[in-house]
């Protein structure tokens, strides 16, 4: 092994690692950041520690006001040791600076979008709202959300993995701080496998490395009819999605766009079928038609519907059936590799490529803090969201439960996406996979597009089913004009 | 009654029955009654069956359906557990029991009132005031959130225990309910009192009232169990968790997604159906035929 | 204002006062909560909005409305929201009305039935139609194990337009049918005892007396239950959401849904406010047909 004060490249980056790790590794202590020396560790982008009363990490903006203020943020409902873990670091923030209060509101996932549509409108809303990225172009247009370059360090923003960085940033402002993520490829059931003697997928690190859609369509077929064969009528090739509301139709950004634009091809001349396939949306994001429902767009799902026509996949929705034990293959990511990992195992399992159509194609959303544009305090708001983003404090979150990091070197820092094949594909997804089709609307692009993907997978002739919702689609994105 | 009109048909059925098709017929009632009971309650002991499985167990035997997708297999009361000393539910259903109780005082006395005034006594306009009130019966909550959100804002009233019940105490359905009830009562026993000289709230008080007990109980039976449910707007008034109400922290264990709380969430189910089926087993008695009538007949 | 003769009784004029004064709660209650926001959504019915902030920018007049008109969805959903209410009334009535009778008469099973009838009742909407909804699933729900034991083929309980109507029916029936039972078996007690035996000794059979003496006594309660039951079916909302999402094609969605999903969905508050006014005077039609119907027949 080459020693490391040869090549200073190496050597930075290398004792960043390190120190990383360490970081990780003591995630609890850090808690109590102001016992340590303020200059214990190499600067990162997501650790400054010294520069303010507590390590702020990527916060580049003024020192923070003396005066009495309270800061409100609202997020989904997690697990109770999360929620601890969140609890702590607001105490933290608290005790560094007593002047301000920090008021957390937790609301069930599926009701974020009612509840800050609500505070939107009423024209009060807390200081920091749990957003996605893929309505970034919407908070852009309305202005609903603070530009967050401004109070972050380029190296701070420029570690978000860049798939997940542009899809937040809209004409050069970064709208939503990506958070947490859960890249999108396969999980396989390798006892389903080794019972039916048939290969499963290909167990590989590298992004595009895995199946086509064709391959996993013969594969899904012969499990299928080896599962019948052997008189099992309950385990099933595909599991039922368990994204969105689960089933057919459960959530286009996640899951099922994956059939749709792995068709398309962004190298593609520009106004190529191809290349709109891809798009999903016209450059200025009001058009729909000639994008969703070109014929590579109903081709490829013509491919999801034959999955639920075969009986590849059930019908309808049912929870947990890749956990349960009931199917061979499911669409997942590294939330299930982790769970696995912590909870134990119930069956031997292995991650795969997502199916490649005319390119590779995966998706990346994340959930995404934004801070309200009408915040009385933006400065400290951002204090606030940075510190809770910074290395010590991300490492105790993903810790307690288990996603993603966004950043590359909190990625780096953790051995275990490093070793493992499951999650080291996890990573290269995240740098290759593609963000969501932007256009302001998209909350209407895709609360119209999910049930006409529904349709679709209960029979509806693709084509037929994708011209209507195009046309559907243009109309609701007429009043963003 | 005319008696004239009696079809064959009903003629046969009006035959005294001899004593062993009574018997039969109780059979028949009760194994229909059963059926019925099997039907209504079956997804709420499903619920309460599942919440003595494992998160864990609860995935395992969803599908495909099987004895041990209702039975629990190995049961636990783990999930009770979690509920109330890591999830500290406890303080959530203490915030639904405020705002039920909120809701059900405020709606008895404010539709009891103007049922009455509806039912009984005469002034300009009654009727139209009436039709008026009930239009409000109508109005889907979805539509006036934002606007009924800004009313209660404006009154300083948001994420308050005022702010989860006042909107909703006031209920057309409790007015129609009473003004009917009041309306069933004979005028007669008003006129006799009157003659005595009684004025009309101690008619109200005295003579109206103890008559219209089933409607009473019925009123805060569904306002209970309407306050006891609700879930849009609390989600939407209530800004501090520490006071929100149990069915929204309910949805909070259902949506974690990857890590779902099922156990939690099936024993969340249960502990707040309890409250409901036991008031509804209190004041089931002011439906049961003789109990009561013999304290006002 | 000509006050009629009664206002001339000494005894009870005050009423004119004590009458007004125990309405205002309720009336107060019912302006400040209700009226005024539903003032609001109307105004807004007649206006654009930012569809980032959802907050008004102008008027458009009629403009709502026109565009609500011409969409074939909203004109769907108009008739879907009309069968709903048919087969709601249709089937809720009767059985609640058949329940109470049943619940009235002591029999053994009455309490469990009474308890399990108010516990279902007393499910939230959410929780029946998660459950409801995993009894429906194709391929692992729990009407196609049931169909499979009997070798009966799977029915596309959610997926066929027609069927998930009925579905959507029976599931909100299951929950709803207590409230109208409560009133039927309220007005049951309350028919004095005497008018059966004095009909039981005129000969009249089990069917005359519930034509002759249980109807007419309770049709006020039918008019109240009818009502609400037409309320119910017109506001049927979460079933809808959670087992359909309005779909196959839209089949499933009526106006409630439709409102929902301009608001909430597609960011149109305008059409959502004009979709629902149009649904209150539809409502307010219907009721007063109902009651109108209903009054001339008792001849009160």
């Amino acid at each position: 092994m080459t020693k490391s004060s040869d090549l200073p490249g190496l050597k930075s980056s290398l004792s960043r690692r390190t120190v990383l790790r360490g970081i990780a590794a003591t995630a609890g202590v850090l808690a109590m950041p102001a016992i340590l020396p303020s200059r214990a560790f190499a600067a990162t982008p997501g650790s400054n520690p010294g520069k303010y009363k507590i390590d702020l990490g990527g916060y580049t903006g003024p020192e923070l006001t003396n005066a009495p203020i309270t800061l409100k943020i609202m997020r989904q409902e997690f697990p109770p040791e999360v929620n601890a873990v969140m609890q702590a670091q607001y105490d933290a923030f608290s005790a560094a600076y007593p002047n301000i209060t920090i008021q957390e509101e937790r609301v069930p996932y599926g009701d974020l979008p009612t509840k800050v549509q609500v505070y939107v409108t009423s024209g009060s809303a807390p200081d920091i709202m749990m957003g996605r990225n893929d309505f970034a172009s919407a908070y852009a247009a309305g202005q609903l959300t603070l530009p967050l370059q401004q109070f972050l360090s380029a190296d701070f923003i420029e570690d978000v993995y860049a798939p997940l960085r542009e899809s937040a940033t809209i004409d050069g402002n970064l709208v939503c701080l990506p958070w947490e993520t859960n890249p999108v490829y396969m999980a396989f059931n390798r006892d389903i496998y080794d019972k039916l003697k048939i290969t499963p997928p290909p167990e590989v690190g590298e992004f595009d490395g895995g199946w086509t859609v064709e391959q996993y369509m013969q594969n899904f077929d012969d499990v299928t009819k080896a599962l019948r064969a052997s008189g099992d009528t309950q385990t099933f090739a595909l599991a039922a999605s368990g994204y969105g509301n689960g089933g057919p139709g459960s959530n286009y950004t996640q899951l099922e766009s994956i059939w749709v634009r792995m068709m398309g091809d962004p190298k593609a001349a520009k106004d190529s079928s191809v290349y709109n396939t891809f798009m999903g949306v016209s450059e200025d994001g009001f058009t729909a038609s000639g994008y969703v429902n070109t014929p590579e767009a109903a081709a490829g799902l013509a491919n999801y519907q034959t999955v639920f026509k075969s009986g590849y996949t059930p019908t309808g929705v049912v929870p947990d059936q890749f956990r349960g034990g009931a199917a061979a293959v499911t669409f997942s990511g590294t939330g299930t590799v982790k769970r696995f990992l912590k909870t134990g195992q119930p069956f031997n399992f292995g991650m795969s490529p997502a199916p490649k159509g005319t390119i590779a194609y995966t998706t990346t959303v994340a959930d995404s803090p934004t801070i309200y544009s009408g915040t009385p305090y933006p400065a400290e708001t951002a204090a606030l969201l940075a510190f809770i983003c910074n290395d010590a404090n991300r490492f105790a979150f993903h810790d307690a439960w288990g996603s993603m990091p966004v950043r590359k070197t909190l990625v780096d820092a953790l051995p275990e996406y490093a070793s493992d094949q499951r999650l080291v594909l996890g990573t290269n997804v995240a740098d290759n996979a593609f963000g969501p089709p932007k256009s302001v609307g998209w909350f209407d692009y895709f609360s119209a597009i999910n049930p006409a993907v529904k349709d679709i997978a209960l029979g509806t002739d693709p084509q037929t089913r994708l011209n209507d919702v195009a046309t559907q689609i243009d109309g609701l994105l007429a009043k963003y004009k | 009654m005319a008696s004239d009109t009696l079809s064959i048909a009903d003629k046969i059925i009006a035959k005294p029955a001899p004593l062993t098709q009574i018997r039969r017929g109780t059979v028949f009632g009760a194994m229909g009654l059963l059926l019925v009971a099997v039907f209504f309650a079956f997804p709420i002991v499903w619920s309460a069956l599942s919440s003595l499985k494992s998160t864990d167990d609860i995935v395992k035997f969803r599908y495909p359906l099987t004895w041990w997708t209702f039975f629990p297999p190995f049961p636990t009361l783990e999930n009770y557990y979690a509920l109330f000393f890591q999830l500290n539910f406890q303080r959530a259903l203490l915030n639904t029991v405020i705002a039920s109780a909120g809701q059900v005082i405020i709606a008895v006395v404010t539709s009891t009132l103007a049922g009455y005034a509806f039912a009984r006594l005469r002034f300009p306009l009654r009727n139209a005031l009436f039709g008026l009130l009930l239009v409000t019966a109508f109005i889907p909550l979805e539509v006036i959130l934002v606007p009924l959100y800004e009313v209660v804002k404006g009154m300083g009233l948001v994420s308050t225990y005022p702010a989860l019940f006042l909107p909703f105490a006031c209920s057309p359905f409790g007015i129609y309910l009473m003004r009917q009830a009041f309306q069933s009562i004979p005028v007669e026993l008003d006129d006799a009192a009157r003659v005595d000289g009684a004025s009309t709230l101690k008619i109200f008080w005295r003579i109206a009232l103890p008559n219209v007990k089933p409607a009473l109980a019925t009123l805060v039976l569904i306002q209970f169990i309407w306050s006891w449910n609700a879930y849009l707007w609390p989600l939407v008034i209530i800004q501090d968790p520490s006071m929100q109400i149990a069915q929204v922290a309910i949805a909070g264990y259902k949506s974690v997604p990857n890590f779902p709380l099922d156990g939690p969430l099936f024993a969340g189910v249960t502990v707040v159906t309890i409250p409901l089926v036991a008031i509804a087993i209190i004041l089931q008695r002011y439906y049961v035929r003789g109990l009561m009538s013999s304290g006002i007949r | 204002m000509k006050f009629p003769s009664w206002t001339g009784n000494p005894t009870r004029r005050g009423e004119l006062v004590i009458g007004p004064l125990m309405i205002l709660p309720a009336a107060l209650g019912l302006c400040i909560f209700q009226f005024w926001p539903l003032g609001v959504a109307i105004l807004n019915s007649f206006r654009a909005f930012n569809p980032f902030n959802h907050r008004p920018n102008g008027w458009v007049g009629f403009g709502n409305y026109q565009a609500v008109l011409a969409d074939p969805s909203f004109q769907s959903s108009f008739w879907v929201s009309l069968i709903y209410m048919v087969l709601m009334i249709v089937i809720i009535i009767p059985s609640a009305l058949g329940l109470a009778i049943l619940l009235d008469k002591r029999m053994p099973g009455t309490a469990l039935a009474r308890g399990a009838i108010l516990g279902a009742l007393a499910s939230s909407e959410a929780v029946a139609a998660l459950i409801w909804n995993a009894i429906y699933q194709p391929n692992s729900g729990l009407l196609d194990v049931i169909f499979q034991t009997f070798g009966l083929p799977s029915q596309p309980f959610l997926t066929d337009g027609h069927l998930a109507v009925v579905c959507i029916v029976i599931m909100t029936a299951w929950k709803d049918i207590g409230l109208p039972m409560l009133i039927f078996l309220g007005a049951l007690q309350a028919i004095p005892p005497h008018l059966f035996e004095a009909a039981s000794m005129d000969g009249a059979n089990r069917w005359n007396k519930f034509w002759r003496i249980t109807l007419p006594l309770l049709r006020p309660s039918l008019v109240l239950g009818l009502f609400m039951t037409t309320i119910a079916a017109a506001r049927l909302f979460t079933p809808i959401q959670i087992l359909t999402a309005g779909g196959p094609n839209g089949q499933t969605s009526n106006i409630a849904y439709f409102s929902y999903a301009q608001a909430f969905l597609f960011n149109s508050p305008g059409p959502a406010a004009a979709s629902v006014v149009m649904m209150l005077l539809m409502l307010v039609a219907i009721t007063i047909i109902q009651a109108r119907a209903l009054r001339s027949r008792s001849g009160i």
